[in-house]
């Protein structure tokens, strides 16, 4: 029996062996801009010096990790990066299929084009530029909310850029104004590919709008919906560096409420430049992440099979 | 700065594959200077016919600098009987400098001679990227030694060797408080009795009366950390000070001070009386800005002769100034900016010679700091110079200060023609702290000058410009401070710097 399934994939592999040749030089890119690379990871338990190079270093294990459980910041930091990305991914993907349904619902392409240009523009803004008009919003002395809205009520200055209290939702809101967009595209496009057919069919048996959107749409929508949130949660432990680092305008005062993982390497290494140390918080990072995809995906796996991502 | 990690590993990651290829690069570029490299470690007289070495350099700028080629070239024309070299000459601006040479260094690509920052000069010492000089020194090196003075390189030395040479400018820290002269006279300051920085709370009452809309203290320098220098040695890295112009070898922690929280409640108080910005702990404008915009009405800077004639002719203000803090030298006031041959230096021989060269030869000197004569910079009648075309004018370093040796050079037009010679001797007459040579070697306490400097980051900035309150978020920042092991880094700081005392006794 062995000796018939190797023939037979023997048999397969040279008809499909054209394919493989395609298939080659991909691989061999995939090979070495991704794989060989990664023998660099070793860095992450080097005390790295120039002489010895990457490979040559001495071998420190996890001394290079321990700035980063250690210290009292740890549990900070990793409470933030954790919370503040949940809050996007649950947020985020909510008010983005919102959006996406109700541009699905917009007649005319003329206006849909409109609609679907401006919610992305917020998404094409550098998050400098952001950072600057939150700014001008939140400014003690010359900002929006403190001049035009807290002061016609005659309610007192607030100095935004000090009290922690308020940024966990600023963070949030321009989060959400920056990223929803992005998000709204990716399932609009998947809404515009279903079957009109559907839709008709539906309305003729006295189907409602909100029936419509609930009893095609949405499950037209699981499988992407299930994708990004995989992907998102296998990088719950990063934290978008700009968000954190540029919109509080690197704030001390804030560093409680706005501190996440990113954020505090770059500002602890800056001045050592460590590359060991630096290494094994990115390592720390993807392991996590991998992790938590492999948990995430288990789940959905038991859930319903078939929206797995492998 | 978006997903910094995954940028930072990609490139070094990448640096890896380049690492391999260079490598065979740099086996075929020795092969070809092969002969230069023996004859420049035996004997110094050159040989007719032989290919000069290639030298690579790397330094600072902030202006344009496109006319770099050119310079080399007529350095090159210059050093090349001399030392029989030619040096490429390559600028970084300085916003990005530490970031993008860190990684050439890192990644061992071909520098030879270089300008750092302390901080950065200490990671490639820790990381093993430097050549040590102390033979280069011997060798080559008479002239740079009487030129930066034994006292002073005394200060660059870590534990016996040398790695790095401090570039000759003001070597001693003193700061004074640079003023709109035509504002105080409006307002009838009297700045007589201003001794130091409280005293300036009675002036500023008086100014602010009459300029009611215009904030006082403009700031202190780049960001908002308002006394990262004072008239304390910060030992490296303010982890642990010597405090009162460094008098007593007892390393104290700044931040439990009395001084310190004084000068937090006066940052405070100027801060409630509106002599401070409301967004100042956020705001990115430097003091000068503010100055030349007409919004404040000074700031703190370094005093050094010439220095207020600088502020004068970058914001077109008459400035008036008053000292505040007492000249002082310390280890880092010294090394802060300073010169130094990476271990991938194809010929350090050689790279020491042409450093030579630039802390002693006026000609070489003149061509760094100033670009080319009748091109880029003209000289006046009065033997100082002018820049030619200053705002299309390609060769604008404006860091000549931390050039080698700016002293051998000529004077900018606006200075008196012996400010060097009064600022050689500002440096001879500053205070000297009792640490005044040594150097902390970080490399047994980095977790926790890694989390102090977090917790240093969170509050420093709010409580030096007044933002928080003092009586509520200074013993929080020193509880920060204690948790996260700064006692462990005193504590190591004391036992080297004790050490080093008996040693240098």
């Amino acid at each position: 029996m062995d000796v018939a399934v190797s023939k037979k994939k023997w048999v397969k592999i040279k008809k499909y062996f054209p394919f493989y040749l395609m298939m080659l030089p991909a691989v061999i890119y995939l090979i070495i801009n991704n794989y060989m690379p990664l023998s660099g990871i070793i860095l992450a338990f080097e005390e790295y010096s120039v002489k010895g190079g990457i490979y040559g270093s001495k071998l420190v294990g996890f001394d290079n990790f321990k700035y980063l459980l250690v210290t009292k910041d740890a549990w900070i930091i990793t409470r933030n990066t954790i919370l503040y990305n949940l809050a996007f991914i649950i947020l985020g993907t909510v008010f983005s299929i919102f959006i996406a349904v109700m541009l699905n619902e917009v007649p005319g392409k003329r206006m849909k084009k409109i609609y679907q240009t401006v919610t992305l523009y917020p998404y094409l803004i550098s998050i400098v530029v952001t950072a600057y008009l939150v700014n001008s919003f939140l400014s003690t002395e010359t900002g929006f909310i403190n001049k035009a809205i807290l002061g016609s009520f005659g309610v007192e200055n607030i100095s935004w850029y000090s009290e922690p209290k308020n940024w966990p939702v600023i963070i949030v809101v321009v989060y959400l104004w920056k990223n929803f967009g992005y998000h709204t595209i990716l399932y609009f496009s998947t809404l515009i590919g279903i079957d009109r057919g559907y839709y008709e069919a539906a309305a003729l048996d006295g189907a409602s709008r909100w029936q419509q959107t609930k009893y095609i749409s949405l499950p037209f929508l699981k499988p992407t919906i299930i994708t990004l949130t995989l992907l998102s949660i296998g990088r719950i432990f990063y934290s978008d560096f700009g968000l954190f680092y540029q919109v509080p305008m690197n704030s001390g005062a804030l560093y409680d409420v706005t501190q996440t993982i990113d954020t505090y390497v770059y500002r602890g290494l800056m001045q050592l430049g460590d590359i060991g140390m630096s290494t094994a918080a990115g390592l720390y990072q993807s392991v996590v992440g991998f992790v938590l995809v492999l948990g995430a995906n288990f789940a959905v796996k038991k859930i319903s099979a078939d929206d797995a991502l492998f | 700065m978006k997903r910094f990690f995954a940028v930072v590993l990609s490139i070094l990651l990448m640096a890896s594959i380049l690492t391999a290829c260079g490598n065979s690069g740099k086996t075929q570029g020795t092969q070809s200077n092969g002969e230069g490299k023996e004859s420049g470690q035996g004997n110094e007289t050159k040989q007719e016919g032989e290919e000069p070495t290639k030298l690579v350099m790397y330094m600072a700028a902030a202006g344009n600098m496109e006319d770099a080629a050119k310079v080399a070239e007529k350095v090159n024309e210059y050093i090349k009987p001399l030392i029989n070299a030619e040096i490429s000459l390559n600028y970084i601006n300085m916003g990005s400098y530490s970031e993008q040479v860190g990684l050439m260094i890192r990644s061992g690509e071909q520098i030879d001679v270089m300008f750092s920052f302390e901080g950065d000069t200490k990671n490639y010492i820790r990381q093993d990227a430097l050549t040590p000089l102390n033979d280069l020194l011997e060798k080559y090196g008479s002239g740079i030694v009487e030129q930066i003075g034994e006292d002073n390189l005394k200060a660059a030395y870590v534990n016996g060797t040398v790695y790095s040479l401090p570039s000759l400018k003001d070597m001693a820290i003193s700061r004074m408080f640079v003023y709109n002269k035509a504002m105080a006279d409006a307002a009838g300051a009297d700045f007589s009795n201003v001794k130091q920085i409280n005293d300036l709370t009675d002036v500023f009452a008086k100014v602010k009366a009459k300029y009611t809309d215009k904030s006082m203290f403009g700031g202190a320098g780049g960001n908002a950390k308002n006394f990262e220098v004072w008239d304390w040695d910060v030992l490296s890295d303010s982890m642990g000070v010597l405090m009162n112009y460094g008098d007593s070898l007892k390393v104290e922690n700044l931040y439990e001070t009395d001084e310190y929280a004084q000068l937090c409640n006066l940052m405070r108080d100027w801060y409630e009386k509106g002599y401070i910005e409301k967004d100042f702990a956020t705001s990115s404008e430097t003091w000068t800005s503010r100055l030349q915009a007409g919004t404040a009405f000074g700031g703190i800077t370094s005093y050094k002769p010439g220095a207020v004639e600088a502020v004068e002719a970058q914001t077109g203000i008459d400035c008036g100034y008053v000292i505040l803090t007492e000249a002082l030298s310390y280890t880092s006031s010294i090394v802060n900016t300073n010169w130094m041959i990476p271990a991938s230096s194809v010929d350090p021989d050689k790279a020491m010679q042409f450093m030579d060269l630039m802390y002693t030869d006026p000609v070489v000197a003149n061509l760094l700091l100033n670009g080319i004569e009748g091109t880029h910079y003209e000289e006046n009648e009065d033997g100082t110079i002018s820049r030619i075309d200053p705002d299309n004018n390609k060769y604008q370093e404006y860091l000549g200060w931390a050039y080698g040796n700016q002293f051998i050079t000529k004077v900018w037009e606006g200075n008196a023609l012996d400010i060097y010679e009064k600022t050689r001797e500002f440096n001879a007459s500053s205070l000297k702290s009792k640490a005044l040579g040594f150097s902390f070697d970080n490399s047994a306490v980095v977790n926790e000058i890694t989390a102090c400097t977090n917790v240093a980051n969170k509050y420093r900035t709010a409580l030096e410009c007044g933002a928080v309150n003092p009586e509520e978020i200074l013993p929080k920042f020193t509880a920060d401070l204690n948790a996260a092991g700064i006692e462990k880094i005193i504590k190591e700081k004391q036992a080297q710097l004790d050490a080093w005392a008996a040693n240098n006794k």
